[in-house]
């Protein structure tokens, strides 16, 4: 068992100020002021790395910079940790530093590109020697002066076995995370989404659900259903339920059955602290609670799951100037630290400001996976995408063709690529078993030996292993048809899976294409602009515009569509001044004008109708095309409205349906003192301007928009009696009942 | 979690059943539900503890209470489920002293029906058969819930019950000494059918073994009549048999059909021919004191019917009533409402005046409230259909606005609307001009509409209201 390293002992150099390098080629000076922009410049380019204007703006720069890059020792990066913005060594760089000191001295003088050199040169065992002398800038500087062959060739030859009560990583398998997550956290949903997966022999690395309500109850009922159906199945695997890190050490001392302890991480202390709520003093309490406490015991030789995606860091603002690669790397550096069991890589969850297309995504994919290998992680990868990027199916794919090429741990099973809960797009069992196959990979060893007994696999004569006759029958799982039906009756976006519903590995032509169309749907409706002359016939609107221009800028950059361009009606330019009015009612495409097109003409009737009747005083409509949830803060100041309603078109899953899915934010401004004094105190807060109640999934198998008019009408009423919003509210509304 | 609780008092036997089960959304459907019931426990039937013909309130309090101690719960923990009561059980004093039992004990959320033959003929169909239906979904499904008093039966397809009857067919109509065929007492259908049958015997008298089958033979005749339709061609005998006429479709047993029709039986007669089919037999006769195995054993010797026995066997058959009423008795409300009120609920006993669609005329709405009018305690209407669209919701919202200003319908008295659509709160809120009308209004959305008289309606947590029909 590994020890960790106290934060103090970590020895780190002195941070030097920035330095000027210079190259000139082709009769043309390239030059690059610090580290920071010169690993940026020698990355491909990148949505979240041009937005936060570190990409190359040319071939020749980039070229320019990976010559540089190329040449700088292996003491050189060594000597000069990047630092945050106040210029300090943070956490995650100082835990990057604990490095094997004699591999690092071994490769020390070394350049760059000689390391490169020796890596594409040296066998499994001599490259992870390289790899303890790293930190993750150095392994980030390396991917990004390597082409494709080169980081599938070199991360190929690195094996990284953990174990659990399964062991997976051996050269020879590909396993897969079961990821059946449910938008309700419904138990039957979440126990049939499993048993599909066990079917198609997923779930080897791992049964873990993304809860949708993170507190303690909630995980713990989770965890124990799924010990339940693990040893109801008898699948020799391992759960995790991954509710924050705080609410799993909760589960775990109250003995709910933590078998493996999850976590997200970023590349920055900032990120960690102020976006996860997590420290590396919390990981170690948590990796050292498992190690007295985990359900697996002496079982397990390693416990911890851990999830990084290039670009967390920049879409908070939190990157400290550092590009989404060498961030990402830096996450591996912390990783590290605690010998995890699995560590998965999500690149492409986020949307198109930080990877905008298949290549983008892609590439990232495969510099992830070689960079934690590299480091000494068990990687295993997610690529993945949102309907908002360009980021489609086939570049998914293409990933993972390579990604297995390159010999990656292990992918995710989300049935049918649409997961139901987080509204992406996955990895599934059908392509899992599919890469199997084209890479003649198998499951765990530990749990084939049980899928064999089930049926779900056999040996040919040849003695190859082959799908067996209950490949995709979730039926062996249940006492009945009815018992499946039933798990079948809750679980959305499956449109058939069973074995009538399989052609080879694959889905048959019918279920993909059900799938496709629906996800063709959504991303149509993101793609869909908001029809002025028709909305203009449902109430009297004036049209406030974003900072996002158009389509592109408005998906690209989140930020746009959360302030208020120039203020315009259809007639005269006005700027928003106050109005001191109870009520503003603002409508937006946010990610589907679709949404607002299908709703608005049966909410407003409803809608209007309650506000007059409780006599509030109401701003003229506001139509805010391009716009994100927080333009309601801005126009909620300008006009001095105590309450915005805001109804935005949502995020477009794997449902055709859902794609015309609006939310309601119901936004109280703490315009008064004493309510801001009483809602800082509840939240913790000090600064709090707004509270924010929500009523989400208006469209026709949700709440009908006819029913949410008189549902908004009540809460607003509510807000403005009690003076208070969201949890506060409740808590309000609570103690009066 | 919630606990469901479903109780069973019959001429026989009592039981009671607990489940715990958790109120979700559909995610596909969006619809509230009950998720994933388990049953944690079920008791033993026993004896229903009588004093003459006067039930035993103190005994049967004793029987809850070790229920409720037995399963672990505390008593105001159950939340949905019913209770049934029926037969002997079911007469006039024995009825209200058992409901005030268990609303003394369990409180609200567990109302006491008396004598509703369809509804537990409903209940022991779900409670029994279901799961076999819905795993046989290309058979009919038909079964006979034998007890002591009745025979309950329903017909369904898929899990869905599509048609119920009752037949006063049961073990304890000729009851006897134990070990013996020596008459204690007779039912009045017995007595009728005594005579029917030109036994000249009485309290004290022996049967013997041919007149024993007489007997039997009877109900099996009246049990073969039944489903086979011919319940017009019935003497007066077993026209007086017959408490619920029993409808199946009349091509139900066509040749063609017939291999699509599966027949189980629950009950405590039920219970006993499945242990005969394995087998089974009493060492001495009448071990209960009653014609129990005689019925049981006549059934099993039937080939029309045990050859269906012999392949399918349902579930929890000696208590399918009190799991019915468990898992299946109550279902929720949409999250939704118009309840300007809270305090209006519970509503017990409320009548089902009649069933309504969204394009129902201002006038016939206006009849059926005049009607309703009668209810001293309020009235339920259902309102079947698809309401979309403000416009629709609008349209209809000034129809019933109409209708209640000009019907004689009180104002302060209660009228609740049923709807199978989700637009409760939305309806309520128009038709009372955001609660300016003073209507005493109620409307619950996303429920199961039933053909039936009475609706339970209990109190709302968190933010769903359990419904329960009866009277079917």
């Amino acid at each position: 068992m590994i020890k960790l390293t106290p934060l103090a002992e970590i020895q780190v150099p002195t941070p030097k100020p920035d330095e000027w390098y210079r190259l000139n080629f082709n009769g043309l000076e390239h030059s690059f002021l610090g580290l920071k922009k010169l690993l940026g410049a020698a990355d491909i380019s990148k949505a979240g790395d041009r937005n936060a204007g570190l990409a190359a703006p040319s071939e020749v720069e980039r070229e320019a910079a990976r010559t540089i890059l190329s040449s700088l020792t292996v003491q050189h990066l060594f000597d000069r940790p990047l630092t945050d913005d106040a210029g300090l060594v943070d956490s995650v760089m100082r835990v990057n530093y604990a490095i094997d000191p004699d591999a690092f001295a071994e490769i020390a003088a070394l350049s760059i590109g000689d390391v490169k050199n020796l890596l594409l040169r040296s066998e499994g065992a001599a490259i992870k020697r390289i790899g303890r002398g790293l930190t993750g800038v150095m392994a980030a500087a390396l991917a990004k002066i390597m082409d494709i062959h080169e980081l599938i060739y070199v991360a190929r030859k690195i094996e990284h076995i953990t174990k659990a009560r399964t062991r997976i990583g051996l050269r020879k398998t590909l396993a897969s995370r079961l990821q059946p997550n449910h938008p309700t956290d419904d138990l039957r949903g979440i126990t049939c989404l499993t048993y599909l997966g066990l079917s198609v022999g997923s779930g080897d690395a791992l049964i873990g659900v993304n809860p949708a309500v993170d507190t303690v109850e909630n995980i713990s009922a989770i965890l124990v259903h799924l010990d339940k159906i693990r040893r109801h199945t008898k699948a020799p695997t391992q759960i995790c339920v991954l509710g924050h890190l705080k609410t799993q050490m909760a589960c775990l001392e109250r003995g709910a059955p933590v078998e493996i302890m999850f976590q997200s991480l970023a590349g920055t202390e900032r990120s960690n602290l102020t976006e996860f709520d997590i420290s590396v003093e919390l990981l170690d309490l948590a990796w050292g609670a498992m190690q007295k406490k985990g359900a697996l015991g002496s079982e397990a030789k390693q416990f911890m799951y851990l999830e990084t995606g290039q670009g967390s860091e920049f879409t908070y603002g939190k990157h400290n100037g550092m590009d989404m690669t060498t961030a990402e790397a830096l996450c591996y550096g912390l990783a590290r630290r605690y010998d995890p069991f699995m560590v998965n890589n999500v690149t492409g969850f986020i949307g198109p400001e930080t990877h905008l297309d298949n290549f983008e995504m892609i590439a990232a994919n495969l510099q992830d996976h070689f960079m934690g290998k590299l480091l000494g992680l068990p990687m295993g990868m997610a690529p993945c995408y949102t309907l908002h990027s360009k980021i489609g199916l086939e570049g998914q794919q293409m990933a993972t063709e390579m990604l297995t090429a390159a010999g990656a741990n292990f992918f995710m099973d989300v049935c049918l690529n649409t997961d139901r809960m987080l509204a992406y797009f996955d990895t599934s069992g059908h392509d899992n078993q599919t890469l199997r196959e084209i890479y003649d990979k198998e499951p765990a060893p530990d749990y084939l030996v049980w899928a064999l007994d089930r049926g779900i696999f056999r040996r040919n004569a040849d003695g190859h292993l082959v799908r067996g006759e209950n490949w995709g029958n979730p039926r062996m799982f249940c006492q009945s048809n009815a018992e499946l039906d039933d798990l079948l009756r809750v679980t959305p976006s499956v449109p058939g899976f069973l074995p009538k519903d399989h052609a080879g590995p694959r889905p048959t032509n019918d279920i993909t294409r059900e799938i496709r169309r629906h996800q063709a749907v959504g991303r149509e409706a993101i793609q869909s602009e908001l029809d002025l002359a028709r909305l203009s016939s449902v109430a009297d609107f004036r049209i406030v515009k974003t900072k996002a221009l158009d389509k592109a800028s408005h998906l690209n950059h989140p930020d746009f569509g959360a302030e208020p361009g120039l203020a315009i009606d259809s007639e005269n330019a006005v700027q928003l001044t106050p109005e001191h009015t109870d009520i503003q009612i603002v409508v937006s495409d946010g990610l589907s004008a679709d949404a607002v097109h299908h709703n608005l003409e049966d909410i407003f009737p409803v809608l209007l109708s309650g506000l007059k009747a409780h006599g509030f005083k109401l701003g003229r409509h506001i139509l805010a095309p391009y716009g994100r949830v927080k333009l309601a803060e801005p126009i909620a100041k300008a006009l001095g409205a105590r309450c915005v309603i805001l109804l935005i078109g949502e995020r477009p899953g794997g449902s055709a349906l859902a794609s015309r899915s609006l939310s309601a934010y119901l936004v109280y401004h703490l315009l008064d003192k004493d309510d801001q004094l009483q809602a800082a105190k509840f939240s913790g807060n000090v600064d709090i301007q707004f509270e924010y109640s929500v009523l989400s999934n208006i469209y026709e198998a949700g709440t009908p928009a006819v029913e949410a008019g008189s549902v908004i009408v009540e809460k607003v009423e509510q807000m403005l009696r009690c003076r208070a919003a969201g949890n506060r509210l409740e808590s309000l509304m609570n103690k009066s009942r | 979690m919630i606990i469901m609780a479903g109780f069973d008092f019959g001429t026989t036997t009592s039981s009671a059943v607990f489940a715990r089960a958790k109120v979700v959304k559909n995610g596909i459907t969006g619809v509230m539900e009950y998720a994933s019931p388990v049953v944690f426990f079920a008791a033993e039937p026993r004896y229903t503890p009588y004093v003459g013909d006067r039930i035993d309130e103190a005994a049967l309090a004793g029987y809850i209470d070790a229920w409720l101690v037995a399963a672990n719960i505390h008593p105001e923990d159950a939340s949905a489920g019913g209770a049934i009561i029926t037969g002997l059980a079911a007469q006039k004093e024995n009825a209200s002293a058992i409901a005030s039992l268990i609303r003394a004990r369990i409180g609200d959320a567990v109302v006491a029906t008396a004598n509703d033959p369809s509804l537990e003929s409903w209940l022991a169909f779900m409670g029994s058969a279901r799961e076999l239906s819905r795993e046989l979904t290309d058979q009919a499904i038909i079964n006979l819930d034998i007890g002591g008093g009745t025979t309950n039966m329903a017909f369904g397809v898929n899990g869905e019950v599509r048609g119920t009857g009752c037949l006063f067919v049961g073990a304890r109509h000729v009851r006897v000494t134990p070990g013996t065929y020596r008459i204690e007492a007779l039912s009045p259908y017995a007595k009728h059918l005594f005579s029917h049958l030109g036994l000249a015997k009485s309290i004290g008298d022996s049967l013997s073994r041919p007149e024993v089958d007489s007997i039997v033979d009877f109900y099996l005749a009246l049990i073969h009549q039944t489903l086979a339709g011919k319940s017009l061609d019935r003497n007066d005998c077993e026209a007086l048999h017959e408490q619920v006429p029993f409808s199946l479709p009349p091509d139900l047993f066509n040749t063609a059909n017939q291999a699509a029709v599966t027949i189980t039986v629950s009950g405590g007669v039920g219970e006993l021919v499945y242990r005969a089919m394995a087998g089974e037999s009493p060492a001495a006769v009448t071990p209960f004191g009653d014609l129990g195995w005689d019925l049981a054993l006549k059934l099993v010797a039937d080939d029309w019917i045990s050859s269906s026995l012999k392949n399918h066997v349902p579930k929890n058959m000696g208590r399918a009533t009190a799991f019915g009423l468990a898992l299946y008795n109550t279902e929720v409300s949409g999250t939704t409402v118009y309840l300007p009120d809270e305090s209006i609920l519970p509503l017990r006993d409320l009548p089902v005046v009649g069933r309504i669609s969204p394009d129902t005329t201002a006038a016939s709405i206006i009849k059926l409230l005049e009607l309703a009018a009668k209810s001293s305690i309020g009235c339920a209407i259902q309102v079947d259909g698809k309401i979309t669209g403000a416009e629709e919701v609008q349209r209809f919202s000034t129809v019933i606005t109409n209708a209640l200003r000009n019907s004689g319908y009180p104002r302060d008295r209660t009228l609740v609307l049923l709807l199978n659509g989700n637009v409760g709160k939305s309806l309520g809120a128009l038709i009372t001009s955001w609660g300016r009308d003073p209507f005493r209004l109620v409307v619950i959305d996303e429920v199961s509409l039933r053909a039936a008289n009475f609706v339970n309606i209990g109190r709302i947590t968190h933010q769903i209201i359990p419904v329960s029909f009866y009277g079917m």
